[in-house]
């Protein structure tokens, strides 16, 4: 039984990753969980410049969810060499650097300071942020925003490129071929997705940013169906994500049209949960005589 | 830090709505006071994220760890019906703790005034008893609304307490800083640790920086993965826009670090 899945020029060991800002650069968890097991570490969004992130609160439980502004509170680029760097070198795991920004430059400018690191195996580009130069509005939003964001990002790259897309648009397969048209050799979907609570004794918003990004169990059939749509759009793999909370969620992933898969908010709950998912995805392959990861695609 | 399923040896009511749950502690690292834990409650996506609790108290000859816990929402109320033997998930011990923050010099003084209040109790119950271990006579503090929230059946009385009730029910009557305020004998060799509510984290830091005492405080955030990777539990420093982990950098701060809103 082959359980690599190929995105770009690179191999993964198995289909299952961590999903980027839940599992920060890896080290965090490295107690808790045999990072050598993982498909690959997503990590937390890397701007250029350091961000102290949003106020707080920033996280509110929903029902079978959480809602969360973070902000992408990060290191910026340098403090990421300095002190981020140094652990990711030890892993033998696939490392994808999550990217963020409010401009195409920024994006660029992170690309341009670590695409020499042997450690980085590829780029997963978040494309939910705003735009400060398109009136604030989503990158991830607009296909030509898309299309030529991917193309910029292609130049500078040999290194494989995951457009991370939102489920918060109109169809969501006009910007997973948009992404495809610029150059992209997979995209994940989905990231959160929008939505708010109300404190109705105060009459505020719990998360004082008002809308924030709802994850967890209660997006699965959002991403599955997101994952469905988009892996009929595009020719390039597919990477699935979005309350994935045992094997069997995972699975729908893969039946779905997904190469590999990630889990983020799960983590919260089951530090561990990225080896049970990798572990029964197996059993299940044994049991129904599949031999590879694109065995579970053509069915729907 | 580790992630272990244990089982309840006991389960205790101590005060109206507060509970206190005994299980074994299977790993080898002691937990100190100050640190947390994280318990995942049922096994349903409702409450989804693991529940945080301070670990009240610790006996090495039987690998019997604490925590206190105040009935409030689903999981707390899921978890006080909970029986000996269950099994519960427990991820821990998880934080910095008090021995880590606290300076050389304050460790030295000669006062070390805990104060506790609502969920903060069983923390502090800890660190008095930490302190008395360590050959030091704490003053502990515990503020309550009225008589029946004073957890008495979890009190040592080797230990120097006041209980302090708004309604006077119990104790001095006031808040712990109006006792604080009404002893003029706590000189300014001291040392006040405090959890509990935030107006009372503030009230014991305004109190010791207009004493010159020392300040410690454990705080509360709402928290998904308490281990440092998800930069959702922050809390304010001091300084322009700079946020702490409560998980990771805390939940113990020195008073004088925190940005109090
Ligand atoms: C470091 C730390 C130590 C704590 N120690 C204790 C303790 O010793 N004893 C005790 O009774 N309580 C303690 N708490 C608070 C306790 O975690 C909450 O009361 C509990 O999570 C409530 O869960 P619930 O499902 O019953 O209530 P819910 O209805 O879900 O929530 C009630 C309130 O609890 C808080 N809360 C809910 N979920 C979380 C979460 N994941 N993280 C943090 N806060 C949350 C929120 O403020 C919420 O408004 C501690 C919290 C932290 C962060
Ligand atoms: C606390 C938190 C922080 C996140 N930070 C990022 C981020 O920095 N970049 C990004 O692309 N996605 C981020 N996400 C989105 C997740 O990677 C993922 O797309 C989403 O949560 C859905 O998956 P899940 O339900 O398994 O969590 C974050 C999600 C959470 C819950
Ligand atoms: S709860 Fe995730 S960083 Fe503290």
């Amino acid at each position: 039984m082959d359980l690599t899945v190929k995105i770009g020029s690179l191999t993964m060991s198995n289909p299952v990753g961590t999903a980027s800002g839940t599992f920060g650069f890896g080290e965090e968890y490295g107690e808790l969980i045999d990072l050598s097991q993982l498909g690959a570490i997503y990590t937390k969004a890397l701007t250029p410049e350091p961000r102290p992130g949003n106020a707080v609160p920033r996280l509110v439980e929903t029902p079978s969810g959480i809602l969360n502004s973070i902000g992408l509170a990060n290191p910026g680029v340098d403090r990421f060499m300095s002190e981020k760097v140094p652990f990711l070198e030890t892993l033998k795991t696939s490392v994808i650097l999550n990217v963020s920004g409010s401009t195409e430059d920024d994006y660029r400018k992170v690309l341009e300071k670590t695409d020499s690191l042997s450690c980085i195996d590829g780029y997963e580009i978040n494309i939910s942020c705003p735009n400060v130069k398109h009136g604030g509005l989503a990158f991830g939003t607009d296909p030509r925003q898309v299309e030529t964001l991917t193309a910029s990002l292609r130049k500078m790259t040999d290194k494989p490129l995951i457009l991370k897309l939102t489920p918060n648009v109109t169809d969501i397969s006009v910007i997973a071929k948009a992404a495809e048209a610029g150059g992209a050799d997979a995209v994940s979907c989905i990231n959160t997705v929008r939505g708010m609570v109300i404190d109705t004794r105060k009459r505020k918003s719990v998360i004082p940013a008002g809308i924030a990004g709802l994850s967890g169990p209660a997006v699965r059939p959002v991403g599955v169906a997101a994952t469905y749509t988009v892996s009929r759009a595009v020719s390039i793999p597919v990477i699935g994500l979005g309350g994935i909370m045992c094997a069997d969620d995972a699975i729908q992933y893969l039946l779905a049209g997904a190469s590999a898969v990630q889990v983020g908010t799960g983590l919260f709950v089951d530090p561990q949960l990225p080896l049970k998912v990798s572990g029964g995805i197996s059993a299940y392959m044994n049991e129904n005589g599949f031999e590879k990861i694109i065995d579970f695609h053509g069915f729907l | 830090m580790k992630q272990f399923i244990s089982q309840i040896s006991d389960l205790q009511s101590v005060a109206e709505g507060y509970y206190r749950l005994d299980f074994q502690w299977l790993i080898d690292t002691v937990p100190r006071a100050g640190q947390f834990l994280t318990i995942k409650i049922g096994n349903s996506t409702s409450p989804l994220l693991r529940r945080p609790f301070a670990i009240s108290s610790f006996d090495a000859s039987t690998s019997t760890a604490s925590i206190i816990f105040q009935k409030r929402g689903k999981g707390t109320e899921l978890l006080s019906v909970m029986k000996p033997g269950d099994d519960i998930d427990i991820l821990g011990p998880l934080g910095n703790s008090f021995s880590r923050i606290v300076s050389e010099e304050d460790e030295s003084k000669e006062n070390h005034i805990v104060v506790a209040g609502g969920i903060g109790t069983g923390p502090m119950l800890y660190l008095a008893d930490e302190l008395k271990n360590n050959g030091k006579n704490p003053l502990l503090i515990i503020g309550c609304r009225t008589r029946d929230l004073v957890p008495y059946s979890v009190l040592d009385n080797s230990i120097n307490t006041v209980i302090c009730t708004d309604d006077g029910s119990a104790g001095f009557k006031g808040t712990v800083v109006d006792y604080m305020r009404s002893n003029p004998g706590l000189d300014s060799n001291s040392v006040i640790y405090s959890c509990g509510p935030e107006p009372m984290l503030k009230g014991c830091q305004l109190f010791a920086d207009e004493t010159g005492k020392s300040s410690y405080v454990s705080l509360e955030q709402m928290m998904a993965c308490g281990v440092g990777a998800c930069m959702g539990c922050t809390c304010e420093t001091r300084g322009e826009k700079q946020y702490a982990r409560v998980c990771k950098d805390g939940p113990v701060f020195a008073g004088g670090e925190i940005k109090w809103t």
